[in-house]
């Protein structure tokens, strides 16, 4: 131990101690912030003889909400009072005639959430103040002045794969949301306004790559059905930012101007789900001489010390090798399998296990997984890796079989990465590749067991 | 598979907390994830430092990080007055850290990977500070690494100021004889 030669105060040196430990980076803590508000808090008192919005409730369409309706001034781009919205949105809300939206205007990132309130009132003048990222996404000062008939809805958005683990707390639901799968949020310690109760409700969704968390606020505990149904009709307005296959690359949705703020002109359905993605595509490769791809499989490795987890899931894919250059993406395909994924320090978790270039084209060409006939073996933990002379055009047909229904998303975290994934606890996938004319190129499997396997055709040879 | 380090598109933390903290806490009670996290920010590394030398290891302080900022949220709405908050979170920082060291021996120092190399003698003082009665350390780094005033502490242990302030001289010379 140090030995100085002056006695030093426990107090110096606890504050040296202090400034000279590391602390987690700012992304980990709003990573670790949000587990913890996606775990359920203990389930309040019952609310009076109104637990949650029923269906018969929901049912009953209202009244036009005319007089309960006030218009909000202008905030930039951030606010879209009635009739006036023709600006971008993302994600957030539409207004309904007579609402005011107030939102982020930009879709959430792996860093930060968006937010977006809706509501039927004017909003108090110091939530304008702050605007929606100084009030926290909570109008709080609006919310304390909530007349009877008055609607607050708060929407926060987070990208599912920068919280995968968070998937169980957020179920899967398609657009429109419902308001009556809502459930009753009201405590005594956490009621906005205890003298004058407001009716609150929370609604938590999966819908495509976003976790959605929605608060109701009503300006009374028991709100008239027709309340209901004016926010289901804003809810109904909805628009969660995703792109899925098969669709034009629109962008962001909008808002049409004519008619105001009644058109989503971008929502895009969702596709069928199914426990077995089986996709075939072509894929053209990069000139070369001579031209090649390469074929990896590589067995699963797990962790030393803790034999439930992996240190590498098995996996087989193929690349275009000009796909190492960022710049000029090739086309590039993959299967894995195992669960659960492997954790890296500092990388979103990626729970794909099947993926493929949005380069490579649907085709309805039939290409057999066999093996028959082709040399192979199971491949080793630190990877196989075989270049495959190939012509300018190759079928490739990708199969993942999935313990759950998923479905295939685009996934595009850069500029440079395009691609359609299948995420998932997958049991089993299978890689093949074959020329147009037939000749079989690559075969590959991979297995929950870790085990990968490997056959390749005349034209492969081991990479140098 | 690409790099996605995400730490190339972090954000300053400067626009945090235009709201005071007993707001933020008020929101977070409310339902606000975005309070909460901002509460995060402000106070999770403080919090993350004091598991960092109690627990000796980053992936226990990580941990008892995450089950700290749990039970916090989930405890939120039970906390009646927001301007406690701070105190609050310690007392379930030191509760989980002590479930967490329970039944565990100290681990060798060599293993301390949240250490900076030791330019200031910071081994050394880890080193007494794990050399210390429990009792002594708890004081210590509640009063020194968190900032709680002694009748916190005394508030958060259940024992008497005077026992506070004992132990707290008591702990102080310990050290200091310890680094002398």
């Amino acid at each position: 131990m140090r030995r100085p030669e002056e006695p030093r105060r426990a107090e110096d040196l606890l504050a040296r101690l202090h400034h000279g430990l590391s602390a987690p980076s700012e992304h980990d803590l709003r990573a670790m912030a949000r587990a913890a508000t996606s775990r359920s808090r203990p389930l309040p008192p019952p609310v009076p003889s109104r637990g949650g919005l029923s269906a018969r409730g929901i049912g009953v369409v209202g009244l036009a909400l005319a007089a309960a309706v006030a218009l909000g001034v202008g905030l930039g781009t951030l606010l879209a009072p009635t009739g006036t919205a023709a600006v971008a949105v993302g994600t957030g809300f539409l207004p309904q005639p007579g609402w005011t939206v107030l939102q982020t205007g930009e879709d959430a990132t792996a860093e930060r959430q968006a937010l977006s309130v809706a509501t039927n009132v004017r909003l108090h003048p110091e939530d304008h103040a702050r605007g929606i990222r100084g009030s926290s996404g909570l109008p709080y000062s609006t919310l304390l002045e909530l007349p009877e008939r008055g609607v607050v809805i708060v929407g926060l958005f987070t990208r599912r794969e920068s919280e995968p683990w968070n998937d169980e707390f957020f179920p899967e639901r398609e657009l429109p949301l419902r308001v009556r799968d809502a459930l009753s949020s009201i405590s005594y310690s956490y009621q906005v306004r205890p003298e004058r109760p407001l009716g609150q409700y929370e609604l938590r969704a999966t819908v495509g790559d976003h976790h959605v968390v929605l608060h109701f606020y009503f300006g009374s505990a028991r709100p008239a059905p027709q309340i209901f149904a004016a926010a289901q009709r804003q809810l109904d307005r909805l628009v969660v930012a995703s792109v899925f296959p098969g669709e034009a690359d629109a962008g962001p949705p909008t808002v049409a101007t004519e008619p105001w703020a009644s058109k989503i002109i971008h929502r895009p359905a969702q596709p069928a789900k199914s426990r077995v993605v089986d996709q075939t595509v072509v894929c053209a490769i990069s000139p070369g001489n001579p031209r090649e791809i390469n074929v990896t499989a590589r067995s699963g490795t797990r962790l030393f010390g803790d034999r439930s987890r992996w240190k590498t899931l098995p996996g087989v894919s193929f690349g275009d090798p000009s796909a190492t250059s960022p710049t000029s993406p090739g086309v590039s395909a993959g299967v894995s399998a195992g669960w659960p994924p492997v954790t890296e320090i500092g990388v979103p978790l990626r729970t794909e296990a099947l993926r493929y270039s949005v380069r490579c084209r649907p085709s309805k060409a039939r290409v057999s997984l066999t093996t028959s006939g082709l040399p192979g073996a199971v491949a080793g933990q630190n990877g196989d890796n075989y270049d495959c002379v190939v012509p300018g055009r190759i079928l490739v047909r990708i199969r993942s079989v999935f313990y759950a229904p998923t479905w295939l998303r685009r996934w595009r975290p850069t500029r440079y990465i395009d691609e359609l994934v299948a995420r998932g606890r997958s049991k089993e996938g299978a890689l093949a590749i074959r020329t147009e004319s037939g000749k079989p190129v690559a075969v590959a499997t991979v297995h929950e067991s870790g085990r990968a396997r490997l056959f390749v055709g005349p034209s492969c040879g081991p990479s140098a | 598979m690409p790099n996605l380090d995400p730490s190339a598109e972090r954000t300053p933390i400067s626009a945090r907390a235009e709201l005071g903290e007993p707001e933020l806490v008020r929101r977070a009670q409310l339902g606000s994830s975005a309070a909460f996290e901002q509460l995060v920010l402000a106070r999770g590394p403080q919090v993350y430092r004091y598991f960092a030398v109690r627990l000796v290891d980053e992936a226990s302080a990580r941990d008892a990080l995450q089950e700290t900022l749990i039970a916090a949220w989930q405890g939120l709405p039970r906390l009646r007055d927001g301007s406690r908050f701070w105190p609050w979170l310690c007392g379930i920082a030191a509760h989980k850290a002590t479930d967490a060291a329970r039944g565990r021996s100290h681990a060798p120092l060599h293993d301390a990977q949240a250490v900076e190399p030791d330019e200031d003698g910071i081994l050394d003082v880890r080193a007494a500070l794990a050399a210390l009665p429990e009792h002594f350390r708890e004081v210590l780094l509640l009063r020194h690494l968190l900032g709680l005033s002694e009748a916190e502490v005394a508030g958060l242990l259940d024992v008497r100021l005077g026992t506070v302030k004992s132990r707290a001289n008591r702990a102080r010379k310990a050290l200091e004889e310890l680094l002398r």
